[in-house]
């Protein structure tokens, strides 16, 4: 075992090869005093050139800079000063013109969070330089999808497919609009009035060319753009390509009723067969799309050809047959919108008897209701509506719908004003009425005099005479109630549109538990789903009230057109697979967060590992789609895959920095979240010891139980993680893969009998004041070193946080449960 | 070749003890042919050729397995319809993609595991390898 082995110099290096780097030395105007900065410089010069400044981000150093740049000469450039944040900022007029350097941070993360031993801070300074020299990491942007289809895929005709697809053919894409039913304007359309504004839901805002702010589907102008093609009846059947370049399958269903049509409505006279939705013939009508008005509901036509013969125009066609069609297109939209809960979530609270009906229901027999009331009949006498129904509720939809208690809102209160004697009550838990204008709708009802009972029964029952009976413990009045009304009413939840898995199946992107479409990112990106170039809007990625769903589409609108019209994603360089090592397995497959890795039968002339004997199956990257999180490289078993950072830059980059240290402890930490807490608390200047030594990685998930292995190997007394705080690493799955990795290193480590405390932190920003403690508090803990926990008891003591005495045991195996405590005395749970 | 090329790299690492209990450094394959419904998922994932979907199907081998299996409940069901008493290898068709024999191959194995991560049936058990460490 060498662990004092000095590391070996890099040379495969492009641009530095045979040609000495440029270390350009930074003093930081003086504010550096511990460290050594002769001793750093004649170090550095025996492996590379050193140029020194005072001050290299002031005006003279910045011209300096300038000129050493223009004088091009292809040689490595290495910025020895401060923290990668810091010197982006500080140097971002010179980046944009193609300035690239390696930073060695030896302020943020050395000489402004160490004390006055000048020794052992130019020391650390020296393994940072060295190991900036030695195995770079500041890689060329790449730019992944330069070139990207205009048109738009949208799936879904409703609200928020249609007014997204009107958006974007304004902003001048081509738009292929799919809808699987006949008619566009989706559920809105169709349930009558809507909250908050109490008119009906089908309109769409104007375009400029229209007078007025908004107009119903059937008449908005906005749909006949030349470049909206609305694809009918027709669904989508597989997706290939890329992000930027899909191509789309679809099967579109034939209407039969031609665009002859007259809508004289002779067929709907004659047609002997009832249809699926209740009311209607199999040949039917909707009066709210305008574009077609007439249809033939294919699953129960008898195709009898009575309707043939009786229209006057010949506008029935039933030699009509499905057709298959490919469109490419740039980007894709999933509008797929919610439907309410089936019928199971209900069924415990009476569903299915007379006398109890869902919301939807109540809303389409309000229109007949309203013309008793005209007559001066009442059909009911006592409503009571059931909030929750089925919905917050483990067994059956555990999410809460958010537009229910509107819903019963905006009922109640048409009850009441269309039957002023009618008894209406509504159980409730809690009324979620959070929205512009809402809170209106609550004090309208009770001025209405609905009445409201806190509390939802756990059945509905029946008496002898079939009527229900509801037993609910009135909360508020702390007794039963019972009541016994005409007519139940079950405000049921809403869940996504049945053919949304599979969808979400065709199109690669992930689901949420309750299977909604899930959002790329829950805070930041609520548009955009896992799937590159897929975006999401309304009720797709969870139910929402109109409102949502129409800023929602507007919002959807501008990143599809951001997307398409950007020049590409800059990142750095995708991973690349070596085809002589790769076996073929699935573990780069299944782990790829990105679902960039391809498995394809291996090429006849590809080179192959000696043990894979037959041609079988070969690892591939998409490089358009690759983030280069190095996730794949970290779990390849036979490190067949090669990330910007590779094994052996960070091996070496951990021999430099350990080089001559007693007990070092290591820390990795990403460039993300935890890169922000570590740079930030370096400008706090928090202290911790000097043999920390800190190695940072694009994504956590770039650490492999060898790295941490290495670092052990090295002599390293801890080891500790910190990457983005939980379940919000940036590349998805990195923590997840790191903590995997963690687990094993620590188990292969304790087999080995080495007992080397490894722990996993989440930081974020909000972390800054806290980051040293916790390294400190690590290190004490790793070396044993009671008298620094008696200082730190000591300082939280000061604080007032934390008065148990500390334990300097192991930590154990679990990783951080539950959300990392944010507050400065909880430090100790930060180390488990 | 159970042991990874990571598998290699860690166990350099660490003083020369026998780390038996973790699969992160390769696996050898223990088959359990009693829950194994010859789908060939395995082959289909196998990137050696190791695992291999054979042509025939053994339907004493299917007889003879313990009724409290998957297997042995299929086996039990063939019993009860079955005319008369099977007798060596029946022959598959191509395009009948279930119910065969799969061979498996422990000398081309490489120890990756796909097949026990992707077995329907829990059929194949991925087991830490035996590691041979000479200091």
């Amino acid at each position: 075992m060498s662990a004092t082995r000095r590391p070996a110099r890099n040379d495969n290096v492009a641009g530095c090869a045979g040609d000495r780097p440029r270390v350009l030395l930074c003093e930081c105007a003086g504010t550096m005093a511990n460290v050594d900065f002769d001793r750093l410089a004649a170090h550095a010069d025996e492996i590379a050139e050193v140029v020194r400044d005072a001050h290299w981000c002031g005006r003279e150093g910045q011209a300096r800079l300038l000129e050493l740049m223009e004088a091009d000469d292809g040689r490595q450039l290495v910025f020895a000063g401060c923290s990668n944040d810091f010197a982006a900022r500080r140097f971002q007029r010179l980046t944009s013109r193609g300035l690239r350097m390696e930073i060695a941070d030896i302020r943020e993360n050395c000489s402004w969070v160490h004390g006055g031993d000048v020794d052992a801070v130019t020391r650390k300074a020296m393994g940072i330089v060295e190991a900036a020299i030695g195995f770079p990491t500041a890689t060329e942007d790449v730019l992944a999808h330069s070139t990207r289809e205009g048109a738009v895929l949208v799936i879904g005709g409703g609200v928020a497919g249609t007014q997204a697809a009107a958006e974007l053919t304004q902003m001048g894409h081509r738009v292929e609009l799919v809808e699987r039913r006949p008619f566009l304007g989706g559920r809105a359309a169709r349930i009558g009035t809507v909250f908050p504004t109490n008119d009906c839901g089908q309109c769409l805002p104007t375009t400029d060319d229209q007078t007025g702010v908004r107009k119903c589907v059937h008449r908005n102008e906005a749909l006949d753009h030349g470049d909206l093609h609305i694809w009918r009846r027709t669904t989508v059947q597989a997706v290939e390509g890329r992000p930027g370049a899909f191509e789309v399958a679809l099967r579109r269903l034939p209407n039969i009723v031609t665009e002859a049509c007259v809508n004289c409505g002779a067929c709907e006279t004659v047609c002997p067969e009832p249809a699926s939705e209740p009311g209607k013939r199999s040949i039917f009508h909707e009066y709210y799309d305008g574009r077609v008005v007439r249809t033939i509901d294919l699953d129960t036509c008898s195709f009898c050809g009575a309707c043939a013969e009786t229209c006057p125009v010949e506008a029935i066609d039933f030699t009509q047959s499905p057709e298959r069609a490919t469109v490419r297109v740039g980007a894709i939209l999933a509008a797929t919108g919610c439907v309410p809960a089936p019928r199971e979530h209900v069924e415990y609270l009476g569903y299915g008897h007379d006398g109890v009906v869902t919301q939807v229901e109540l809303s389409e027999m309000l229109p007949a209701w309203e013309e008793q009331a005209a007559l001066g009949h009442m059909p009911a006498h006592d409503v009571v509506m059931i909030q929750c129904a089925g919905s917050r509720d483990l067994r059956f939809l555990p999410s809460c719908s958010r537009l229910c208690c509107m819903i019963a809102l905006k009922h109640a209160t048409r009850l009441r004003t269309l039957f002023p004697s009618m008894k209406v009550t509504i159980c409730y838990l809690e009324l979620r009425t959070a929205g512009i204008g809402y809170e209106n709708w609550f004090r309208a009802a009770r001025r209405a005099g609905v009445e409201f009972l806190r509390g939802t029964p756990p059945e509905v029952q029946f008496d002898g005479d079939g009527r229900p009976v509801v037993e609910v413990e009135d909360v508020t009045a702390a007794r039963t109630a019972v009541l016994r009304p005409d007519l139940v009413v079950l405000s049921t939840g809403l869940v996504p549109a049945p053919e949304t898995a599979d969808l979400a199946h065709v199109l690669g992107v992930d689901l949420q538990e309750d299977g909604f479409i899930e959002i790329l990112d829950g805070k930041n990106r609520a548009t955009e789903t896992t799937a590159e170039g897929v975006f999401v809007c309304g009720s797709a990625a969870g139910p929402k009230a109109l409102i949502e769903v129409s800023t929602e589409a507007s919002a959807v609108a501008s990143e599809v057109h951001n997307f398409l019209g950007s020049a590409g994603r800059r990142g750095a360089p995708a991973s690349v697979v070596d085809a002589a090592a790769c076996v073929g397995c699935d573990v780069c497959f299944d782990i790829c967060p990105f679902g960039a890795v391809a498995l394809v039968e291996r090429p006849q002339d590809a080179a192959r590992p000696t043990a894979v004997k037959d041609g079988g199956k070969l690892a591939v990257i998409d490089a358009g789609v690759c983030r280069a999180c190095g996730v794949c490289a970290a779990n390849c078993p036979e490190l067949a895959i090669a990330h910007n950072q590779g094994d052996a830059a960070i091996q070496g980059r951990l021999a430099a920095l350990t080089h001559g240290v007693e007990n070092p402890i290591v820390g990795f930490f990403c460039k993300e979240c935890a890169g922000a807490a570590i740079s930030l608390g370096g400008q706090h200047r928090d202290r911790y010891p000097e043999t920390v030594r800190l190695i940072e990685l694009p994504c956590l998930g770039r650490i492999s139980a060898l790295h941490i292995v290495e670092a052990v190997r090295l002599g390293a007394a801890g080891v500790f993680l910190a990457g983005c705080a939980e379940n919000r690493c940036h590349y998805r799955t990195g923590d997840a893969s790191a903590a995997e990795q963690r687990r094993v290193a620590e188990e292969l480590l304790a087999e080995a009998g080495l007992d080397v405390p490894i722990a996993q932190w989440h930081l974020c920003a909000v972390d800054r004041l806290s980051v040293g403690r916790r390294i400190r508090m690590f290190h004490a803990l790793a070396t044993h070193d009671q008298a620094g926990l008696e200082e730190l008891e000591r300082e939280l003591e000061w604080i007032g946080g934390h008065h148990e005495p500390y334990v300097a045991a192991s930590p154990p195996a679990v990783p951080c449960g539950g959300p990392p405590a944010r507050a400065e005395g909880g430090c100790r749970d930060h180390l488990r | 070749m159970p042991i990874t090329n990571r598998g290699r790299e860690i166990l350099d690492r660490l003083p020369p003890t026998q780390p038996r209990t973790s699969s992160s450094i390769g696996c050898e394959i223990e088959r359990h042919e009693e829950l194994c419904v010859g789908c060939g998922t395995c082959a289909k994932k196998c990137p050696s050729g190791a695992s291999q979907r054979g042509d025939t199907f053994d339907v004493q081998q299917l007889l003879g397995t313990p009724a409290d299996s998957r297997r042995g409940a299929l086996g039990a069901a063939l019993r009860r319809i079955a005319r008369r008493d099977p007798v060596g290898l029946v022959e598959v068709p191509p395009r009948v993609t279930i119910y065969r024999t799969i061979l498996y191959d422990a000398e081309r194995c490489l120890g990756c595991g796909a097949c026990a991560r992707n077995c329907p049936a829990g059929a194949i058990e991925a087991l830490a390898p035996h590691v041979e460490v000479t200091s």
